[in-house]
């Protein structure tokens, strides 16, 4: 049976800043199963990557603030426990991989330093294990040579040897999340190829769950299991991931999909979704995103809609042609 | 004569490395490397390869932004390399370019007005600062901007917005012949197909002659109807759209075609190993020989012949030419 590792509910991450609210992230409730790929989609500014910076407390505060909700992992509050306590859980139970690896890493110490220090905070072992255990990561990540990328600096390697780096210190300590902020997004197709067969690869080996967030499709198609589609901070529709391709539901997934340029026609112009991605800190009454959508009735405009649960469950979707 | 708008003929470019105190030339980033196409009146040539194989550098020296190190750029039959500054200062509203990034690519301190009229003030397009201002604002109109935004600054527009002025920019002169260097890449999904039919309309409305630069190989499908594959500074591949995507010869062509993810779930893909190497030192013989999955012998020593395959599909390769 599905066992849930990360359970988020009604998380509210909002920031103050001149006297403006941004709701970054608002009201949003989503789980994480064991040995799941969960995969999160949006544009830039709809909330996925504070969502996820929220769940290891990273949000930087003030500007930013929990303003509501919980983050049950493994049976614990994460808004709620101490400050010691979260800096464990961070790199040992969730790490992350950020989407640009030159600016993660730090450029001044040898790549084996950075691994190490990872593992001898979190595991306590002493340098020298430390040294060899991060060799071994490095040959993990079919990193060639790892003897001597071990005593490298990281403008030595290129873009996608940096994030195989940057994947061999988040998974070091064995997370059982590990949360993947457009991992790809900076890489070439071919590079990226590799360093999406190396995730799959180790997802089974190491048994972690895994947050993929991308504002790619065809990526999501190949990673998740079970896809998030976000606006404006919300959750607009979510389901497995073959239900979301084949059986989009909310106007803005289906907008999505359909202005891919490989769904076009030969010779047609593309489908647009018409406007542009919302201001957070002034969005629109009803559903934020009415003034894009052709299907937006009189109570899009006036009423937030509620989460509704479609198909015996398998399809959540927040949108008012779908209410009863 | 004039079938071909454009003809390259063996272009180079090359960028010296200088050491020392007196800075002594020592080796050459071997950018662009003796590369030869044309492109026919009304086409759009897409041109694909990933990051450091030297698209953007071949697009920039045949506008001559940046001085050839060798060979020649014909427009209409006449050499542009050598023309004199004052028939390259004409010659310069005949050809335009639309950069990745809309945020530096447009002054800050200038207004839309100023930012798309400029260049027809100095080429005598218009006459005097009111007739710009009426030209701006029907140019801008086709662009999809309202009257009311050309007094705006850079600042207060979104992405998507800011390259609709940028586009407008490059139309105001008239220009025949447009280089789009990643025109797309820096946008939103649902921002980059409205863009992507705002530039096929504008090519079909002005007759435009495209060379359209792109890591994304599904817009380059969606687009051109010519599709050129660059690797290390050279074109290994070129043909007509369907040429390349459904009978792909190079085995490069035929790996990056496969590295794309894509919503069909579970295809096979050839996995490339290793990085792209370094332009000062590209391989010797053929360049793509350290992560061919078919390497001989042969392939390391000579350089394979760039040959017509079939009509119109050209290709670089020992395997293709039938030498093994």
């Amino acid at each position: 049976m599905d066992k849930k590792l990360l359970e988020v509910k009604n998380l509210k991450t909002y920031f103050y800043s001149d006297g403006v609210i941004i709701k970054s992230v608002d009201d949003l409730s989503f789980y994480v199963n064991e040995g799941e790929t969960l995969g999160i989609v949006g544009e830039s500014g709809c909330g996925k990557s504070v969502a996820c910076l929220s769940l290891a407390r990273l949000v930087e505060t003030p500007p930013g603030k929990y303003e509501y909700g919980e983050i049950l992992f493994k049976g614990e509050d994460l808004l709620r426990v101490s400050d010691a306590r979260i800096r464990q859980i961070r790199g040992n139970d969730i790490s992350f991989i950020f989407q640009e690896p030159m600016t993660s890493l730090n450029p001044v110490f040898k790549i084996g330093r950075q691994i190490s220090e990872v593992l001898i905070l979190h595991r306590g072992i002493s340098k020298e294990e430390a040294y060899e255990e991060s060799i071994r990561m490095l040959e993990l990540v079919k990193i060639p040579n790892p003897e001597r990328v071990v005593n490298d600096y990281p403008f030595a390697l290129s873009g996608g040897m940096r994030q195989r780096v940057m994947i061999a210190m988040a998974l070091a300590c064995k997370p059982g999340l590990l949360i993947a902020d457009e991992p790809t997004s900076n890489l070439d197709v071919t590079i990226q190829a590799q360093v999406l067969d190396l995730m799959n690869e180790l997802k089974e080996k190491i048994n972690t769950s895994i947050i993929f967030i991308t504002h790619d499709l065809d990526v999501i198609a190949e990673m998740s299991d079970r896809v998030m589609v976000m606006y404006a901070g919300k959750v607009v529709e979510e389901a497995s991931t073959n239900e979301i391709l084949k059986n989009p539901r909310h106007p803005y997934t289906v907008g999505l999909i359909n202005s891919k340029p490989n769904m076009a026609k030969e010779g047609t112009r593309l489908n647009v979704i018409p406007g542009n991605v919302p201001d957070l800190s002034n969005l629109p009454p009803g559903c934020s995103f009415h003034p894009r959508c052709d299907k937006a009735m009189d109570i899009c405009k006036r009423v937030i809609p509620d989460e509704k649960l479609l198909y015996e469950g398998r399809h959540r979707i927040s949108c008012w042609l779908y209410a009863d | 004569m004039s079938e071909y708008l454009i003809t390259v003929n063996n272009l180079k470019k090359y960028f010296p490395i200088k050491k020392g105190l007196v800075k002594r030339t020592s080796g050459n980033v071997k950018a662009v490397d003796g590369v030869s196409f044309n492109i026919q009146r009304g086409q759009i040539l897409g041109i694909v390869g990933e990051s450091g194989c030297g698209k953007s550098t071949m697009g920039r020296t045949i506008l001559r932004l940046l001085p050839p190190t060798g060979g020649e750029v014909f427009y209409e039959g006449k050499n542009v390399f050598n023309m004199s500054k004052r028939e390259m200062n004409k010659m310069r509203t005949k050809m335009q370019i639309i950069f990745q990034d809309p945020y530096s690519s447009l002054n800050p301190r200038l207004p839309v007005y100023d930012i798309v009229g400029e260049a027809m003030l100095q080429h005598g397009i218009v006459k005097n600062k009111k007739e710009m201002k009426e030209k701006v604002i029907e140019i801008i109109g086709k662009c999809g901007l309202s009257p009311e935004q050309a007094d705006r600054y850079p600042h207060q527009f979104s992405g998507g917005q800011r390259q609709r002025i940028c586009i407008a920019r490059a139309l105001a002169v008239n220009p025949d012949f447009m280089v789009c260097d990643e025109a797309v890449s820096a946008l939103d999904v649902s921002i980059q197909s409205q863009i992507i039919n705002l530039l096929k309309d504008a090519q079909e409305d002005y007759g435009l002659t495209y060379m359209f630069i792109s890591h994304d190989l599904s817009i380059v499908k969606f687009i051109s109807d010519e599709i050129a594959v660059m690797y290390l500074g050279q074109i290994i591949e070129k043909g007509s759209k369907k040429q390349i995507f459904s009978n792909p010869l190079h085995p490069y062509t035929e790996a990056l075609l496969s590295a794309v993810p894509s919503l069909k779930q579970n295809k096979r893909r050839i996995v490339l190993n290793g990085d792209i190497p370094s332009l000062v030192n590209p391989p010797k013989g053929c360049r793509f020989y350290t992560r061919c999955p078919y390497v001989k012998d042969i392939c390391k020593e000579e350089i394979p012949e760039y040959r017509e395959i079939n009509t119109g599909h050209f290709a670089m390769c020992h395997k293709v030419n039938g030498v093994f």
